[in-house]
């Protein structure tokens, strides 16, 4: 065990721990990478022809709109405290993830609760809306950022679960670039966003899978 | 010195982390031998040269990772995982490129760090042995060991972490001691 002495003396020399809290330290990243994300896509939207919409602080008083980025932020806050804990090694999924699958639960919900009344062709019509590739590219585009931060982030962690803690990582990507996208889209049927924006939630959670497995080894 | 439970070596840590470096000694002191056990009855056919390696590594993990631990939470759970990781890690590079198992319990480091007789013969079988190396790690043990640089410097030198840098440290020294150790012994 001679080397392991070596290692330890060396160690010895350096055993005062400098850094901070991991969950302030998270928040603070998330958040100073959102804003500017938020800022730089609603920009680059507005250029592109979709503006915010003009009269959305009259909307968002109607409850089909603000669940548009309610229920993300349901998303969002429920998965970054798994996030946080998974920086943890010792941390194991099992029930602490429940409250995340509810919350990411709930817009499929709403949408079959839309649909179910209405016939086949109505149905079609909503779901499709005046088109869902934008919503799904944009919520992707936006999330690419904010999963690299979160990355930055958890490298620093003790993740011993690289790509399900990537996963809702991306998840929570997600569910921000949801947010900010809502503040663009047109689209107030639950049928329509209760599927797209969950797509595009969970895409950014399969980006984050990848991202973990390759970059949250340690 | 006797086994500590769980709880003191909490406290050891505990005060470890704001910069007791004796506590710090005396943690390790304490957990090395558990990992040992521990790793042992994971993976009962690991030859012990390799649980050492993988003692280690989780050795350097633990000191990496630290701030990782929460001072209100157990922390033997906490150094499992750690070596639990390192073992799933260790297993599944060995799978992807299987390394030679080296030979830890023959020579001993005094053997070729203290010669007794031809030097100019020593320094020639050192040479040989560091170009034997893998680059990495040749450039690694030049620097720390010939050149007497800290793993930090070599660290950011070479473009891997100061932990990178340490842990190749040690497998290159450990490699050299089985080259040097089989070439005394063919002579």
């Amino acid at each position: 065990m001679t080397q392991s002495h070596s290692l330890i003396e060396e160690y010895c020399a350096d055993a005062k721990v400098t850094s901070g809290s991991l969950s302030r330290h998270y928040w603070t990243v998330l958040v100073l990478a959102a804003l500017p994300i938020a800022l730089i896509g609603l920009g680059i939207f507005h250029l592109a022809g979709a503006s915010v919409r003009p009269d959305y602080f009259d909307l968002i008083t109607n409850a089909g709109v603000a669940l548009k980025q309610v229920i993300p932020l349901m998303i969002l806050l429920t998965g970054a405290p798994i996030i946080i804990m998974l920086m943890r090694p010792e941390t194991r999924l099992s029930g602490n993830i429940l409250p995340l699958v509810a919350a990411l639960s709930i817009l499929p919900i709403m949408m079959v609760w839309t649909l179910a009344p209405l016939t086949g062709e109505v149905r079609f019509s909503l779901i499709q809306g005046d088109g869902f590739v934008q919503c799904l590219l944009s919520i992707s585009a936006l999330s690419v950022g904010l999963i690299a931060a979160q990355i930055t982030v958890l490298r620093n962690g003790a993740v011993t679960k690289p790509i399900a803690t990537g996963a809702i990582a991306g998840a929570a990507a997600g569910a921000i670039s949801a947010m900010i996208y809502a503040f663009i889209c047109t689209e107030d049927s639950p049928a329509f966003y209760g599927l797209w924006y969950t797509v595009g939630i969970l895409f950014a959670g399969s980006i984050g899978a990848a991202a973990g497995k390759i970059f949250l080894k340690w | 010195m006797g086994r500590l439970d769980e709880e003191a070596i909490a406290q050891l840590m505990r005060a470890a982390i704001t910069g007791d470096r004796e506590a710090y000694r005396r943690f390790f002191e304490n957990i090395t031998p558990m990992l040992d056990n521990m790793l042992r009855t994971m993976s009962p056919s690991l030859p012990s040269d390799l649980r050492e390696d993988i003692v280690q590594e989780t050795l350097t993990s633990i000191h990496a990772k630290r701030h990782t631990w929460r001072q209100d939470k157990a922390i033997l759970p906490w150094v499992y995982a750690i070596a639990r990781y390192r073992l799933i890690d260790f297993l599944r590079r060995e799978k992807r490129s299987p390394t030679m198992s080296i030979d830890l319990e023959s020579g001993s480091f005094d053997d070729w760090a203290h010669p007794r007789k031809d030097t100019s013969a020593l320094r020639h079988d050192l040479e040989q042995g560091i170009r034997n190396l893998n680059p990495q790690t040749e450039a690694v043990v030049r620097a720390m060991g010939v050149e007497g640089k800290d793993a930090k410097q070599i660290g950011t030198e070479l473009g891997i972490s100061e932990n990178a840098a340490r842990i190749a440290f040690h497998r290159g020294l450990k490699k050299l001691r089985a080259f040097l150790s089989e070439s005394y012994q063919e002579r």
